[in-house]
């Protein structure tokens, strides 16, 4: 009898990536620990998606729902997704961007908190616990986000790693793959924006700043972010006036906000910080 | 002091766009972005459709009613900002368009005021970690690495 009560599944998450009992675990969970909705968007990320889901699945914080959001991938994305069982909800949209993907995980998000993770980069194992101790720590704070470590995916030729700017250094991540962010603020925020190729992430990190939000960057690194031969922004690299884009719809909300200027007669040394 | 004759603007180190007498630019190497009006949106058009700088002198003559001089100075002052933020920089191609855009035929002159070029580098660091500054194929911007020089000649 005590021989089989202790053979009752306890192990931590990194012994079992495939749990097939996440969600009821993060249920069981759910009344000391919020639960915390990860959305992960994906087009054709066969390829590294279980790397992400893993490091979901590894983390020290257990109450969290997976939510993969399929943006009309035509390669073997729905199989790597659908073999996680229960462990990840699926779901499948025609593809319509990175933007409206994080956007239909959040609608059927169950969590008081929401986190996104892109499907080719992966969380350090405490990176839910870190933040979730920030929160606790401030119960005033609505957002945090962690700094990044960028690395060349390991398949990478020499010749792609070349051509790829893979900074070694340790820099801040005010992306969404760092940010978990409670419910409330995120929806008084809005959900990201559609209308963008790249940039979607700037665009509501500037729309939350201009809010007021309550957000810290923590010194952890908590998000690796992988370079690879098919990196969105690279895909779409067409794309990048989207970003002017993004840029002009801030100035247009904020034209009376308080701006840096550079007058025309005083010479000014750029690149000053 | 401005001797240089001809200027281009700075791609693809730079990504702009002009809507409704606002150009954005943004600066992919420093992440900072920039806007301008006015003025300073009628000498980008210019720039960007390669005038030399006395064709932007003319341009801008032709769309504001302003002495000479204070045109001049104006101008002077705004490509040295432009230069100063590497948003321009000095073209020897020698390959000035004859076909500067022109203002419409008998349309009034607009009141000539002084024009500022608005820097933001508030989301500079988010900018610089898009996976569009990860490639250096030709006509990507590459980051400035210690020791690499201007290609060609």
């Amino acid at each position: 009898m005590a021989n089989k009560e202790s053979g009752r599944f306890c192990s931590p998450g990194w012994l079992m990536p495939e749990l097939p009992d996440r969600l009821g675990r993060a249920e069981v969970h759910q009344e000391q620990e919020p639960l915390v909705s990860v959305v992960i968007p994906v087009y054709n990320g066969e390829r590294y998606l279980g790397e992400a889901i893993d490091s979901v699945l590894r983390q020290s914080f257990a109450g969290s729902e997976i939510i993969v959001v399929d943006d009309g991938s035509t390669d073997r994305t729905a199989d790597v997704a659908t073999a996680y069982g229960s462990a990840v909800r699926y779901f499948r949209q025609h593809q319509s961007g990175s933007g409206a993907a994080r956007n239909r995980g959040i609608e059927v998000a169950r969590g008081s908190l929401f986190a996104f993770l892109d499907a080719d980069d992966v969380w350090t194992p405490n990176k839910l616990a870190i933040q979730k101790s920030a929160f606790d720590a401030d119960p005033e704070l609505e957002l945090v986000y962690s700094h990044v470590k960028q690395f060349c995916s390991p398949e990478l030729s020499e010749v792609a790693r070349q051509k790829i700017r893979c900074p070694d250094d340790v820099v801040p991540g005010r992306l969404p793959g760092t940010m978990l962010v409670k419910r409330d603020s995120f929806l008084r925020v809005g959900p990201f924006g559609v209308s963008w190729g790249v940039g979607e992430g700037v665009d509501w990190h500037l729309r939350a700043t201009e809010l007021g939000l309550k957000m810290v960057l923590l010194p952890d690194v908590l998000l690796w972010r992988r370079l690879h031969e098919n990196n969105l922004g690279r895909r779409q690299r067409d794309a990048r006036i989207d970003y002017v884009r993004v840029f002009r719809a801030a100035l247009d909300r904020r034209r009376d906000a308080q701006e840096t200027s550079v007058e025309t007669r005083t010479p000014h040394a750029p690149g000053e910080d | 002091m401005q001797t240089v004759e001809q200027f281009r603007l700075n791609e693809p180190t730079i990504v702009h766009e002009a809507v409704d007498g606002e150009v954005v630019i943004i600066n992919l190497e420093s992440g900072a972005y920039y806007s301008l009006n006015k003025v300073g949106a009628d000498v980008w058009e210019g720039l960007a459709a390669g005038a030399s700088v006395d064709g932007l002198l003319r341009l801008v003559g032709e769309r504001y009613e302003a002495s000479p001089a204070a045109i001049a100075g104006e101008v002077h002052r705004l490509l040295d900002v432009l230069q100063q933020e590497q948003l321009i920089v000095p073209d020897g191609s020698g390959a000035a368009t004859a076909s500067v855009p022109r203002a419409a035929e008998g349309s009034p002159k607009a009141l000539f005021e002084p024009c500022t070029l608005q820097k933001h580098t508030d989301v500079a660091d988010l900018l610089l970690l898009d996976p569009v500054h990860d490639v250096d194929e030709p006509g990507w911007p590459i980051r400035k690495a210690a020791g690499s020089a201007a290609q060609g000649g």
